[in-house]
């Protein structure tokens, strides 16, 4: 699919996630419409090879998607995003079995992939699994809870992480992808959030066999699909989803602020009004500036086959995550006090500040950035050079 | 801990350290110089620990450059690194 084809496809996706946002928020629930009318633009297939259908792994075209999605529906930007990230994983290390029954159809539009990796032991660390792989030559069975899975009620299909043999480490985790039809599933627990309401992350408790070949990559090491593929990309979509929404609440509110017709609110003319105008303006330009700049380089190492996880690129993957989570809310936050009480802070204002202020509260605690914090700085100490992006 | 030095080929407080970041090394065994330390848990995190632990225990700056990530493969391959730059740096 070209640029032009993309937007094409994206147009009229747009106008049901659109549509659809504040009911999708209001209620809880997943974005079944925008889901659907995605599967149909072909969209879902982001990171497929051309060869198998798909629009292939070019960066900025997921970032462009990413980002125009979020400011429709950031909900159904976030779905597309995890499914995508999980997809590029999948292609790059499944067997050339799973990779030629899997990928047309996820081209196709026919197969939504969830990703299963919180663990009520041990939380949201993503490179321990508690629940075992018991495999055998044929098969891999196993039995695992997971507290939060983004459109679990949804997906045809998940990738599973798991530890790799009763006996491993819990650092040893294998990856394995199901299909809906292969598991048990039940639901646990329920789901009210303040924001991101429409993932519709419930908990499940999933049990199942799948054929041997289904465990993707080597076994046990899960951290080199993470490292490589899922973790660089999660960060660049998650940020571009961000960026889209604070983006487009922007959009919105210098549309208001500007209108002839508005009745109240700040003076578009006073020094103060342009000032908190022009430092939401900065922030944002910032988080793209540095969004853009990364994809530049990933796009660079994949090309050239170097690594996505020497020390230079894990701490920009994590600077772009920790600045695009905090200074898109703080753009939020600085446009809500702008609009002011009737404008931006009530769900019957004119233009819809407060579900983007909500949805994007969430974005330090996705993943959270108390652990990235302090990761980063670890990571810091090792580049006494100070090699910037 | 065991109370006589693990092998000739590294001191002891190279092997102290070593049991400090990674406690999945059984202090009933000897550390075997060929093993994956990251089976053995050695993540991001803790090879940070396990640098600057090092530097402390021996009072020198291992490192100021490029880190080849080969460095933290075995406990071997780690020594061979820590006394090369050692000798470099004269401290050792």
């Amino acid at each position: 699919m070209t640029r032009v084809d993309y937007e094409s496809a994206l147009t009229g996706v747009l106008e049901v996630a659109r549509t659809h946002a504040e009911h999708v928020d209001r209620e809880a629930m997943f974005p079944v419409k925008s889901v659907a009318a995605l599967r149909t633009s072909g969209l879902m297939g982001m990171f497929v090879p051309r060869e198998y259908g798909g629009l292939g792994d070019d960066l900025h075209a997921y970032i462009h998607i990413a980002s125009r999605l979020a400011a429709a529906c950031l909900s159904t930007a976030a779905v597309w995003t995890m499914h995508a990230f999980q997809v590029d994983g999948l292609t790059r290390f499944s067997g050339e079995r799973l990779r030629e029954r899997v990928l047309p159809a996820i081209a196709k539009g026919d197969i939504y992939i969830a990703s299963v990796t919180t663990e009520a032991v041990k939380g949201a660390d993503l490179f321990r699994a508690e629940a075992p792989l018991l495999s055998d030559d044929d098969e891999a069975s196993f039995e695992r809870s997971a507290p939060v899975v983004t459109g679990g009620r949804h997906a045809d299909a998940f990738l599973i992480t798991l530890r790799a043999t009763p006996e491993a480490q819990p650092h040893e985790v294998s990856l394995v992808y199901a299909e809906r039809n292969e598991l048990r599933i039940s639901e646990q627990g329920e789901w009210d959030p303040l924001g991101m309401r429409g993932t519709e992350s419930v908990g499940l408790k999933i049990s199942g066999s799948v054929p041997a070949d289904q465990v993707v990559g080597q076994p046990g090491r899960f951290e080199d699909i993470a490292r490589e593929s899922m973790i660089p990309l999660a960060h660049v979509g998650w940020s571009a989803c961000w960026l889209g929404a604070a983006r487009g609440a922007f959009s919105d509110l210098l549309r208001w602020l500007r209108s002839p017709t508005r009745r109240g609110g700040p003076d578009i003319h006073s020094d103060l009004v342009r000032e908190r105008i022009g430092r939401i303006r900065v922030e944002l330009d910032l988080v793209s500036a540095y969004l853009t700049r990364l994809c530049d380089e990933l796009t660079a190492a994949r090309a050239e086959g170097r690594s996505w996880s020497d020390i230079h690129t894990r701490i920009r993957v994590n600077t772009l995550k920790l600045s695009a989570s905090e200074l898109t809310f703080k753009a939020a936050d600085s446009m809500v006090q702008l609009a002011g009480m009737g404008g931006g802070y009530s769900k019957l204002a004119p233009i819809k500040l407060e579900r983007h202020f909500r949805d994007l509260r969430s974005a330090r605690l996705n993943h959270s950035n108390d652990r990235m914090w302090p990761a980063t700085g670890a990571l810091a100490l090792l580049d006494p050079k100070v090699t910037l992006l | 801990m065991l109370n006589k030095p693990e092998r000739s080929e590294w001191d002891e407080k190279f092997s102290t350290i070593l049991r400090q970041v990674l406690p999945d090394f059984s202090p009933d065994v000897l550390i075997d110089p060929d093993q994956e330390l990251r089976n053995l848990g050695l993540d991001s995190m803790k090879t940070v620990e396990l640098l600057l632990g090092l530097e402390s225990a021996y009072g020198a700056i291992l490192f100021d450059d490029e880190l080849d990530p080969r460095v933290f493969s075995t406990p071997r391959s780690l020594w061979t690194f820590v006394t090369e730059r050692l000798d470099h740096d004269g401290t050792g």
